[in-house]
């Protein structure tokens, strides 16, 4: 059984990957140096076919979580039922530790943009995303993990900050954060904000995972791109970020220009080096490659 | 609540408080218009005569990037998002004969004509063979039948998995004519005027597409595992396709070949065709 946060009920799995095509059949083969997967909720959908199989055996040995990137869960449209039934029902089937998404909206009027748009932060959009985050959660009959997206633009009429309204959000609908560090990066150095003031804004103890990417500068902004190794100013908010949650299940995106999967895992030995350095030894509930140790450390509050 | 200026130092100096309010509806609907517009930004305002306000009024811009060019990041990310991880991706033959011009001129119509109504982009392309044989552009008449040749590869491969019908099986089948033919679910038929599986194979060899050949075809595609194939269909294969996919016997099809062979070649021809397809693992065992 995976071991329980002392910070919430949300077990920490390790430091894994996000399953990409050009890795599954290396996957597949053999042994794979990290403890557990994150699979896009959206490639999976369809129930039969190949990489539903894929999935089911790679879940065979490793924990999976769900993230999706199609919820549009700020959206005004209605929740879309057919998609949620199908993510309902790939739930069912996957088993999956934890179902998340990102607080962003994609869509309008029945068409979809395919992005992750940012929400104004104010009080009509705080009720309307947590309403709308109790309609999947009574669907879905587990509490979903809503994640910070990167942004290009801040609105004029927010009142208050991003991490507020997170932390508005998870008390409002009792959900769990996905902490994108790589997005707190980007987003703090195109909105001009504190990268640490989000970290030590958001709720530690509903943190339930972190991701951590690379990002491109174009221009005098950052793009959030996915493309290359996790640049040191995201590990740096990394290592704060564990230092006040607690040990989180931590994973790395690659999802452009994708290296060979020696170099993904690299990026994760990379967050278990400084998890180790911060916590001392953890105990990785699962995977194929085990740090056991006596005992984890409690959690930072901050 | 935090003051939103204490976290924007390049809102300073703005009254935030009167800052002009869009309910998010309205702010959804206007900048959904202006991120999924053909044209930048910019060029849309410009072009439906509203002021720069009409989005500076909503987006903070700074001493790096005002408003209209923080939105025309999505806008530009919409289309080439669009552009290069979907359309690219699922017709790299049909852009491969477009040309970078030819096909982005292509996709940007489509966009307008054809924008994705469902949630996941998997499906964002499907409509693009279907847009092609109305495209206003002249392109050569093949061109929608190849795009439907690349869409129903991109279809079949996350179709549903079937258990095939083996060899095996089939052969210890002690009522043969009663033998039911299933096709899998992974396969789709796609038919065309020209040789469009020509074009196909030179720029999967990254050759320079042919004109292809004008001369009838059906083109069958289906999976194994994770591979996707296609293959002509021969003509006796062609003449029954629809009856095998609503499902017959083998009897049924000997005596469908019986009316063009002779009662020996018949049975000769029915079991060579048996044995590509269990070979081939088009047969499910229902």
């Amino acid at each position: 059984m995976p071991s329980k946060s002392s910070h919430t009920d949300v077990p920490f799995l390790g430091f894994g990957l996000g399953l990409r095509t050009p890795h599954y059949s290396e996957i597949e083969e053999g042994p794979v140096g990290v403890d557990w997967f994150e699979a896009i909720s959206e490639n999976f959908m369809r129930p039969g076919g190949n990489p539903r199989r894929v999935l089911r055996a790679i879940r065979e040995r490793f924990p999976v979580v769900l993230h999706g990137v199609s919820l549009s869960i700020g959206a005004v449209d209605p929740l879309n039922e057919e998609y949620l039934n199908t993510l309902a029902a790939l739930v069912k089937d996957v088993e999956p530790t934890l179902v998340s998404d990102h607080l962003c909206w994609s869509g309008n009027q029945g068409l979809y943009a395919h992005d992750l748009l940012p929400l104004p932060y104010t009080e009509e959009a705080l009720e309307h995303v947590a309403k709308r985050i109790l309609q999947v959660q009574d669907k879905l009959k587990r509490r979903l993990v809503i994640e910070n997206v990167s942004s290009y633009m801040a609105f004029a009429q927010s009142t208050m900050t991003e991490w507020e309204f997170l932390t508005e959000v998870c008390r409002k609908a009792d959900c769990l954060l996905l902490l994108d560090v790589n997005n707190i990066f980007v987003s703090a150095h195109n909105h001009k904000f504190d990268g640490l003031a989000f970290i030590n804004g958001v709720p530690a103890d509903r943190v339930a995972q972190i991701h951590v990417a690379g990002h491109r500068k174009r221009g005098e902004l950052l793009l959030d791109t996915h493309d290359h190794a996790v640049p040191e100013g995201v590990w740096a908010l990394y290592e704060a970020a564990i230092r006040r949650c607690g040990p989180v299940s931590t994973l790395v995106e690659w999802d452009a220009e994708i290296p060979p999967l020696a170099d993904v895992i690299a990026q994760a030995d990379r967050a278990r080096s400084i998890a180790l350095r911060v916590h001392g030894p953890l105990q990785v509930p699962h995977g194929e490659r085990h740090t056991v140790a006596p005992a984890r450390k409690g959690a930072q509050r901050g | 609540m935090g003051n939103v200026t204490q976290w924007l130092p390049h809102a300073k100096g703005r009254n935030v408080a009167k800052a002009p309010h869009l309910p998010l509806a309205a702010l959804q609907e206007r900048l959904f218009n202006l991120i999924t517009a053909r044209d930048n930004v910019d060029e849309t305002l410009a072009a439906q005569g509203l002021p720069q306000s009409h989005v500076t009024d909503h987006i903070l811009g700074d001493d790096r990037l005002d408003g209209v060019g923080r939105l025309n990041i999505y806008n530009n990310m919409y289309f080439f998002r669009l552009l290069e991880d979907v359309l690219q991706a699922d017709y790299p033959t049909v852009a491969a004969v477009l040309g970078e011009e030819g096909f982005r001129s292509l996709v940007a119509d489509y966009l307008q004509a054809c924008p994705s109504i469902k949630p996941s982009a998997r499906y964002a392309s499907e409509r693009l063979p279907l847009f092609l044989s109305t495209w206003g552009t002249p392109t050569p008449v093949w061109l929608p039948s190849l795009a439907a040749l690349e869409w129903a590869r991109v279809d079949v491969f996350d179709d549903a998995d079937d258990e095939k019908l083996t060899l095996q099986q089939a052969q210890a089948t002690s009522d043969l004519p009663s033998l039911r033919l299933i096709l899998v679910t992974a396969h789709r038929t796609v038919s065309s005027s020209h040789l469009i599986a020509d074009v196909w194979r030179a720029v999967e060899h990254e050759e320079a597409p042919p004109e292809p050949a004008a001369e009838a075809c059906t083109l069958l595609v289906w999976r194994e595992d994770a591979m996707v194939y296609h293959r002509p269909l021969s003509a006796d294969e062609t003449a029954f396709w629809p009856k095998l996919q609503s499902g017959l016997c083998f009897g049924d099809l000997c005596e469908h070949l019986g009316q063009k062979y002779s009662d020996a070649e018949a049975a000769a021809t029915a079991v060579q065709l048996l044995t590509a397809w269990l070979n081939d693992g088009l047969l499910a065992a229902r």
